[in-house]
């Protein structure tokens, strides 16, 4: 199926970034997130002391 | 009942002919009574639905009603619903509680919409036949040996057998058009950005986007109106006022011009199958469309370029999963180290569908294959988006089938996944492109439904809605439902 694609002639042809072509969106460079992890990490399977609990990686 | 379309029910609301607990009450009772053959609601939120219900019933007596106040609706299980499970049909999510509402969700909260629950869908959005869900496969109500079609196909089959007077679905490469058609409905894609992907799970950013499965283009009409908007929440939401979809759908005709791609009914498409699109087709020239025959010389690549940008797409988004500060967490094993322990929580997390895209995704952007793969697949989108802006100058529409034949036998086509993803050959192309596109019923095959797909330029949402509601208008195939549940 993809060699399909491979035996395509794109030569000069610019990689599609977004569907539109439109440009992305800038906003200003401000803190808008407010402080939920109280919320967030009711779906977290371990937390101790607000913190997310993995196996030790630093011996 | 539960044969009115939206538009039917928003009347009777208002004219209080019916409360909104009534209707609710009555939906949730043909769910307890259907889905345990067909599979279709991952979560019922009845107590919730009741609530919603009378809240709705205060503002409807208040005189401070929407048209969609009070008018239950199924969401797909891809948008996080505050409080409520949001599982993306994965096992990795099965105990995943959303934290807010998506935008899409809020919007029609908002609207005074009744949500009756969480429609199944193939796991993470990731099929075409909804048997890859971690819940089972959903069954289509015309034949529940066959599958309803996916990605979106709990909402489809909850439609098509009146579960629900509508649902939201999501399409990435066709997982609202391909269940609408398979399933009897009508399906709608909007254009890439035209409602927000705010809270809906994200399986390939630059092809998602949210839409409609309803009875009628009217219904998608109307919601739309309500889902569609700027939502800055959402990178690539697109800041442009959203017309009136609920009454320009019913405006005069207008002479349209029909793009019809002959390579579309080429072998790959079942004769019967393509002889109900050519009558559709034929229909809407004696509505007045003229219709032209057009060539999309790079289509055939769609469904590569597809299959290597979606993966690859998946591979970075799905990498969230790690079972750390959500999802699936597996026992732990004794001096293990954080690798195995990923490895361990995605490896039982994902099902097999979703793990081979992620391993797709992950090697076509690996270094030595990004150019050969990943580079070229984005240029070949760039030719196919490039054929759709040719073939708009000259036509209005471009039109021909949804799916190469009627719905197929559960597990007929699991065992081969590149005939699972020609399913979609006639779909990916707008995705790609970003552009709007519908599902509408448009005959019967050996007793099964068949859809016709009209694509439309960027933001021509309001066209192609008219131009559906004209053929509806004209034709009951999408008011046919299936005997077992009229």
């Amino acid at each position: 199926m993809v060699d399909q694609l491979k035996a395509c002639d794109t030569a000069g042809v610019a990689p599609m970034a977004h569907p539109l072509e439109r440009p992305q969106r800038l906003r200003p460079d401000a803190v808008t997130e407010v402080d939920q992890h109280e919320i967030y990490q009711r779906n977290a399977p371990l937390v101790e002391r607000d913190l997310y609990l993995v196996p030790k990686v630093i011996e | 009942m539960h044969t009115r379309t939206l538009a039917q029910l928003a009347g009777d609301l208002r004219a209080r002919r019916i409360s909104s607990t009534e209707l609710t009450r009555h939906y949730l009772d043909r769910i307890e009574r259907f889905d345990d053959n067909l599979n279709a609601f991952v979560t019922v939120t009845a107590e919730q639905a009741l609530a919603q219900a009378a809240a709705a019933d205060k503002r409807l007596a208040k005189g401070e009603a929407t048209l969609l106040t009070g008018i239950p609706l199924a969401h797909k299980d891809i948008f996080c619903t505050a409080g409520v499970k949001t599982s993306c049909a994965s096992r990795m999510l099965d105990n995943f509680i959303a934290p807010y509402d998506a935008g899409v969700v809020e919007r029609l909260a908002n609207a005074g919409a009744v949500m009756l629950g969480k429609t199944n869908m193939d796991e993470f959005a990731m099929g075409s036949s909804n048997e890859t869900s971690f819940y089972g496969p959903v069954r289509n109500p015309w034949d529940r040996t066959l599958v309803p079609g996916g990605s979106s196909g709990g909402s489809a089959a909850a439609v098509a057998s009146r579960m629900a007077p509508a649902a939201t679905g999501t399409d990435t490469g066709g997982s609202i058009r391909q269940p609408a058609a398979l399933s009897g409905i009508t399906g709608l894609k909007p254009t890439y950005g035209r409602v927000s992907r705010y809270g809906m799970i994200a399986f390939a950013s630059s092809l998602d986007q949210a839409g409609v499965l309803t009875q009628s283009a009217e219904d998608a009409a109307l919601l739309l109106e309500t889902m569609a908007g700027f939502d800055e929440r959402d990178s690539t939401s697109i800041d442009e006022p959203v017309p009136r979809y609920s009454q320009v759908v019913g405006e005069p005709w207008e002479n349209v011009t029909i793009g019809v791609p002959e390579s579309f009914f080429d072998e790959g498409l079942d004769a019967d199958n393509a002889a109900a699109v050519r009558a559709a087709l034929a229909e809407l020239t004696k509505l007045g469309a003229k219709l032209k025959s057009i060539e999309l010389k790079y289509i055939n690549l769609s469904v590569p370029a597809y299959y290597v940008v979606a993966p690859a797409e998946a591979s970075s988004n799905l990498s969230r999963f790690d079972g750390v500060r959500f999802g699936h967490r597996a026992e732990r094993a004794a001096g293990e180290d954080l690798i195995k322990f990923y490895m361990r929580n995605r490896g039982e997390g994902f099902g097999a569908e979703v793990k081979r895209r992620i391993l797709t995704g992950t090697y076509v952007l690996s270094a030595g294959y990004f150019d050969a793969y990943y580079l070229q697949a984005q240029k070949a989108r760039k030719l196919i988006s490039d054929d759709f802006a040719n073939a708009f100058r000259s036509v209005d529409f471009v039109a021909g089938p949804t799916t190469p034949s009627p719905a197929f036998g559960l597990g007929q086509k699991t065992s081969n996944p590149i005939e699972m993803y020609l399913n979609d050959i006639y779909t990916i192309g707008a995705n790609l492109a970003g552009l709007p596109a519908m599902s509408i019923p448009c005959g019967f095959v050996r007793n099964l439904p068949v859809g016709l797909q009209l694509v439309a330029p960027p933001l021509h949402e309001a066209q192609l809605l008219k131009l559906a509601h004209h053929f509806q208008r004209a034709t009951d195939w999408h008011a046919r439902v299936p005997a077992s549940y009229a």
